[in-house]
């Protein structure tokens, strides 16, 4: 059986660009833990994907975003 | 040729809004040359905020994002003189040359948050059950990520 193709949620929103400074989009590609979360689960093009990977790494230089998150 | 960049600033949250001010003039300054009198596009204070982790001692920083054009070989003398400058606790220095950036999150509207809430959870949903096809293949390697996570 073959499932629909997943749509990738950033074009979705109608965003050309991610914004690094837009934390609480980011926070939906990210784990409870931190991590950045891999495209096969977050369903996001490559293109989008690429730049959710800088635009996260960005967002962690500047403390609006934690590199590890312990779990409480 | 100028570039067009944005800055993020972190200052000290003990640092007042006026020495604040001060010091961005201060820097600023060594932005202009003659060819570019007026290079500050845009200023934006985003005042203090906590951080997602502490940065030398401090969990409180005061924001500001600026978005300026300037010629590059002006940055080096710029950046040192920022590094050098012990209220900036953290900057960040990124080309921008792609369309101009929206201006600061701005808070959602109640209905747009509530709708865009459904759709992180359809995705949700639907990540896990993409998920449960992905062990058939994959399954050995997410159980091994799973356990590391727990690890650590």
């Amino acid at each position: 059986m073959r499932r629909a193709r997943k749509t990738c949620p950033v074009c979705e929103m109608g965003v050309r660009v991610v914004d690094y400074k837009d934390e609480r989009t980011l926070q939906r590609f990210i784990t409870d833990r931190g991590k950045i979360l891999p495209r096969r689960l977050s369903g996001t093009c490559a293109r989008h994907q690429r730049q959710l990977g800088t635009a996260i790494k960005r967002a962690r230089h500047i403390a609006l975003l934690p590199f590890i998150r312990s779990r409480a | 040729m100028t570039r067009r960049y944005e800055i993020v600033y972190i200052f000290d949250s003990a640092a007042e809004e006026p020495q604040v001010e001060e010091q961005l003039e201060r820097f600023h300054a060594l932005l202009k040359n003659s060819d570019n009198p007026e290079p500050i596009k845009n200023l934006n204070h985003w005042g203090k905020r906590t951080l997602a982790y502490p940065i030398g001692g401090h969990e409180i920083g005061y924001y500001v994002v600026m978005q300026f054009a300037t010629d590059p070989t002006l940055l080096p003398e710029f950046e040192r003189l920022v590094k050098l400058e012990e209220s900036v606790i953290r900057y960040q220095v990124v080309l921008n040359e792609g369309e101009v950036p929206v201006p600061a999150p701005v808070p959602e509207k109640d209905g747009e948050a509530k709708s865009s809430d459904g759709e992180a959870k359809s995705s949700d949903s639907e990540a896990k059950s993409s998920d449960s096809e992905a062990k058939g293949s994959n399954g050995d390697f997410e159980a091994r990520e799973e356990a590391t996570d727990a690890a650590s």
